[in-house]
């Protein structure tokens, strides 16, 4: 009797379970499968399996550029991201700053503000550095989090054995914290990645990609949207899965 | 001929806890000094002073007659060795050993071969290619001690270097680090710990300290047998401490009176000051007086405890004064019996601090 009780709870459960892993992907699924429509317009019945819209994103000019301008502005505002972040969280850990506790609510504050109070007049540099401002608080506090006493006592050992602070940050702090600075580096990718307030706000002509999209999806419903959607997924998911193996490396040493 | 490092006068606080106070100590080179106390005692603050990481707020550190107090680690020709090892974990054995003469411009080349030298000095010379964390804890103990010793330090400073190991390892490491030091010869090594035995087997000079001071300083052999003060006697090794007075002092000698009757010892005190006599558990013997034996009267055995190699009894006297004592195993003792005690008169050491 007990045993058929705890039976149906784990059943229910697993269906429960099912229903909220399906209200999550299956839009994703039906994304992904209708960019593969070969007809004109994505909905049922599905009449594919065919490249063609595939084939006509990648010939779009509007939007290869787009996907080029989003992979620039993703790569080197993180990297500014993640530099400025390590840089915030080396003097905040390491050093005996005056309002330090101020010092770090500031840093983290955009975190929590609204993007759209960030904001200058200059196109695809500006959504750069507005990705920055919105990226390296993120950037800091993984770092922060990960820099403790013991490395902080491995630093010491180093500069003991006559290394110089450049050394240290480069030969030793970097490298110990390469699993942090990994993942936040592409934590930040992902985030300009998929940006869409700043970067529609900020830039006119040469756009990202998620402006584009909303270009696209204003002049009617097509598989080529579905196409680009499910090539943005597929790169977010490739960075988010690095992500994890970099964090998930990390907690099993 | 003067020391090669000499502590003048040190003091330093956090906050208002007064960490260390007035410290003047010297070290001569060569030698193996052991720095010894509870935790909160100051020693690990000590050293961090020596090795250049802490600048104390008063007084100076001279190395080799110069003034090193605000010198940065760096570059100080002095080396330590942490207690956590701090190995840097994402290089390799030889890559950490060889660290210090890198960042001093050896080329790679170069510095191979000194690099397999400290290897082998440490017992390690086929795990250049490993990682840190493919070591033992006995193993990455020698890396740091390596790591350390390829930069030729004047003196070599050691934060509880066999704390995280287990006693069997800890008393292994223990003869490799002293016949590592003799090999090693001109550079002294300032080690600090808080095992009374580590201490006695490694020092040539042991620095008792308590509550951020030097309670005592001198060979491990001096401090044992004429401990300077109650804390040291306590500390090095076990004690029966006896409260007692100075009666009368002339000579060299002094009249104590205590509860276990007067003895007459050698040393100095104040006319009526409160004084201490202390016996080591070995000094306590059984059995009658005579010859040169003292009699402390008779105690009941309450505790008799086998520790292979003795026995360890512990007594009360009437006055309820616990007395340890230490005897071969070959007495056999009832609970409850009543045991007359004797000492000579050259164990019963003055403690007037």
């Amino acid at each position: 009797m007990r045993r058929r009780n705890v039976r149906s709870v784990d059943l229910l459960a697993g269906l429960y379970a099912l229903l909220v892993y399906a209200f999550i992907f299956l839009p994703v699924a039906v994304l992904v499968l209708f960019s593969f429509q070969s007809s004109r317009f994505p909905v049922p019945p599905f009449t594919g399996p065919s490249l063609r819209w595939y084939e006509e994103v990648l010939t779009d000019r509007r939007l290869t550029e787009a996907l080029g301008n989003s992979i620039s502005v993703a790569i080197l505002s993180s990297a500014v991201a993640v530099l400025l972040g390590f840089l915030a969280a080396y003097a905040l850990a390491r050093y005996r700053v005056i309002g330090s506790p101020l010092w770090r609510g500031l840093l983290t504050a955009p975190l929590s503000v609204s993007y759209l109070i960030i904001g200058m007049p200059k196109p695809l540099l500006a959504a750069g550095i507005g990705h920055v401002v919105i990226n390296m608080p993120l950037c800091f506090a993984i770092i922060y989090s990960q820099m403790g006493e013991h490395q902080a006592n491995i630093e010491r050992a180093a500069r003991d054995l006559g290394a110089r602070e450049w050394q240290v940050l480069t030969l030793i702090t970097a490298p110990m914290l390469w699993p942090a600075l990994f993942a936040s580096f592409f934590l930040a990718v992902t985030f300009s990645w998929d940006e869409f307030v700043i970067a529609f706000l900020l830039t006119r002509f040469d756009t990202t990609l998620p402006v584009e999209i909303w270009a696209l999806l204003r002049s009617g419903l097509n598989p080529k949207t579905n196409a680009v959607g499910s090539l943005v997924f597929l790169v977010s998911i490739v960075l988010v899965i690095l992500v994890e193996l970099a964090v998930l490396r990390r907690v099993r040493r | 001929m003067s020391a090669l490092i000499t502590v003048d006068h040190v003091s330093h606080a956090f906050g208002t806890n007064r960490v260390l106070d007035g410290i003047d100590l010297a070290i001569e080179a060569g030698s193996y000094t052991v720095l010894l106390g509870p935790s909160g005692s100051g020693k690990t603050t000590l050293l961090s002073v020596l090795g250049g990481f802490l600048m104390p707020d008063q007084g100076r550190v001279l190395l080799a007659g110069e003034d090193i107090t605000s010198m940065p680690p760096a570059r100080r020709p002095t080396a330590t060795v942490f207690q956590d090892y701090a190995l840097f974990p994402h290089m390799t054995i030889a890559a950490n050993v060889g660290f210090g003469l890198r960042m001093r411009g050896m080329k790679a080349s170069e510095r191979r071969e000194k690099v397999q030298a400290a290897l082998a000095l440490v017992g390690l010379a086929d795990l250049g290619a490993r990682k840190p964390h493919q070591l033992s804890g006995g193993q990455r103990q020698r890396v740091a001690l390596a790591r350390a010793l390829i930069i030729e330090p004047k003196a070599l400073f050691l934060d509880e270097p066999l704390g995280a190991l287990d006693l069997a390892l800890r008393r292994q490491m223990q003869d490799e680090l002293k016949s590592t030091q003799r090999r090693v010869g001109a550079a002294a090594f300032v080690h600090v710990t808080h095992d009374q035995e580590e201490a006695m087997a490694l020092a040539d000079q042991v620095v008792v300290m308590n509550a951020g001071r030097i309670e005592d300083a001198g060979p491990p052999e001096r401090v044992y047998a004429r401990p300077a003060s109650r804390f040291t006697a306590a500390f090095m090794g076990e004690s029966n401490v006896i409260e007692g007075r100075a009666l009368d002092a002339r000579d060299g000698r002094v009249q104590v009176e205590t509860p276990l009757g007067r003895f007459d010892v050698a040393g100095s005190a104040a006319p009526a000051a409160p004084v201490a006599l202390a016996i080591r558990p070995e000094s306590l013997t059984i059995g009658a007086a005579g010859g040169d034996r003292l009699s402390l009267g008779e105690v009941r055995v309450e505790e008799v405890v086998f520790q292979g190699s003795f026995k360890r009894v512990r007594t009360r006297t009437v006055d309820g004064q616990t007395l340890l004592l230490k005897t071969t195993i070959d007495i056999v003792f009832s609970e409850g019996e009543t045991i007359s005690l004797h000492a000579r008169e050259q164990d019963l050491i003055l403690l007037s601090r």
